[in-house]
């Protein structure tokens, strides 16, 4: 339940599906086999995204229509990610170094844009038809903002469907920091987005893991479930105070984290 | 339709709570998964796993009723992709 907590709370301030930190607590720690912590993992992703899209605190920050655009072209990377696996085109250390170094630029990139907000002080500006509008609270102000580079947007997902079938992660540690990045959407939007699309994902993971039998320990996935529930309010309650500029330090710290266990530890 | 979605998320929470506390009290030394507790916590989970595609489909409606034909046909697009890959997985 504490791992969930942790994982909730994660996953409502940055979009992260919380399974690079949940799998490793539940397999080595509590001593759940792999497949097991993965499945009970991915119920806790579609707790954090339930709660970020429909509690008013994370919904102000959803963008639906931007989320299915994107979504659409991580299943066809997840696809294509599938296809890989099955004709064994890259090694199991190929596929974690690809994945390391990604994390790794993303988390440089991250970090050269630290004082970069994304948003638009004057609330009659257009956002297009991919961008929107929210309560700053950092400003105290409606603002708004519009997605830029879209081309990018939809390659970074695609990018992200790949390398989440590839690894097992979830793309949200790629496409919140791309999106911030290098498509003028502010965290807060990305992360709740993000959110939202993991949840997206994970269902036919589920229910794959349910048939496969993997699923063995419904007790913990309920604990599981209920401390992300928790955690994840505890991470609307956080989010606010923590700064945008705190949150991107966080995000690219977890980044290089993720980067230095892909490129050194998990490959060795 | 945010109402049904929160009202799902609502009691799948609560079987899911009235599930884990129905289990360890049972066997609060392994807790199984038979019974009460064990009905709750699999009809709890079932809800909550259904929320994201009651998003999804809650999206297709909004696009459809606003006619973004566009925007309309890239959600049925991600609702048959969902729909493949959950027909998949059950049969396998």
């Amino acid at each position: 339940m504490l791992a969930g907590l942790a994982a909730g709370c994660l996953g409502a301030m940055l979009g992260l599906g919380g399974g690079i930190f949940l799998v490793p607590v539940l397999h080595r720690l509590v001593d759940v086999p792999f497949d097991t912590a993965t499945s009970i993992s991915l119920v806790t992703i579609i707790g954090t995204s339930s709660v970020v899209s429909l509690a008013s605190a994370g919904r102000q920050f959803v963008n639906i229509r931007l989320a299915v655009v994107l979504q659409t072209l991580t299943v066809l990377g997840a696809t294509i990610g599938s296809y890989i696996i099955e004709k064994n085109f890259l090694s199991g250390h190929t596929k974690g170094r690809i994945f390391g170094a990604t994390a790794l630029l993303v988390a440089i990139v991250m970090l050269s844009r630290l004082n970069r907000r994304n948003v638009i002080r004057d609330p009659k500006v257009d956002p297009g038809q991919l961008g929107g509008r929210f309560h700053d609270h950092d400003s105290g102000e409606q603002v708004v903002y519009r997605l830029r580079r879209l081309p990018v947007a939809l390659g970074m997902s695609l990018s992200a469907g790949v390398l989440s079938s590839l690894v097992g992660v979830g793309g949200g540690v790629l496409i919140v920091p791309a999106l911030n990045s290098w498509c003028g959407i502010p965290l807060r939007v990305a992360a709740a987005t993000s959110a939202l699309m993991i949840g997206i994902t994970a269902v036919p993971g589920v229910i794959g893991h349910y048939q496969s039998g993997h699923l063995t320990q419904p007790v913990l996935a309920a604990a599981a479930v209920i401390g992300v529930l928790i955690g994840s309010r505890a991470g609307f309650w956080l989010g606010p105070r923590s700064g945008v500029r705190s949150l991107k330090i966080l995000m690219a710290a977890i980044l290089l984290i993720v980067a230095v266990e892909y490129l050194f530890v998990a490959t060795q | 339709m945010t109402r049904l979605l929160r009202f799902l998320l609502f009691t799948s929470a609560t079987l899911l709570v009235v599930g884990l506390i129905a289990c360890l009290s049972t066997d609060p030394h392994g807790p199984g998964t038979a019974g009460f507790g064990g009905v709750c916590i699999t009809i709890g989970l079932s809800m909550l796993v259904s929320i994201p595609v009651f998003n999804v489909l809650s999206a297709l409606v909004t696009e459809i009723r606003e006619r973004e034909w566009p925007f309309a046909a890239a959600t049925a697009a991600v609702v048959a992709l969902l729909a493949y890959n959950v027909l998949q997985k059950i049969g396998h």
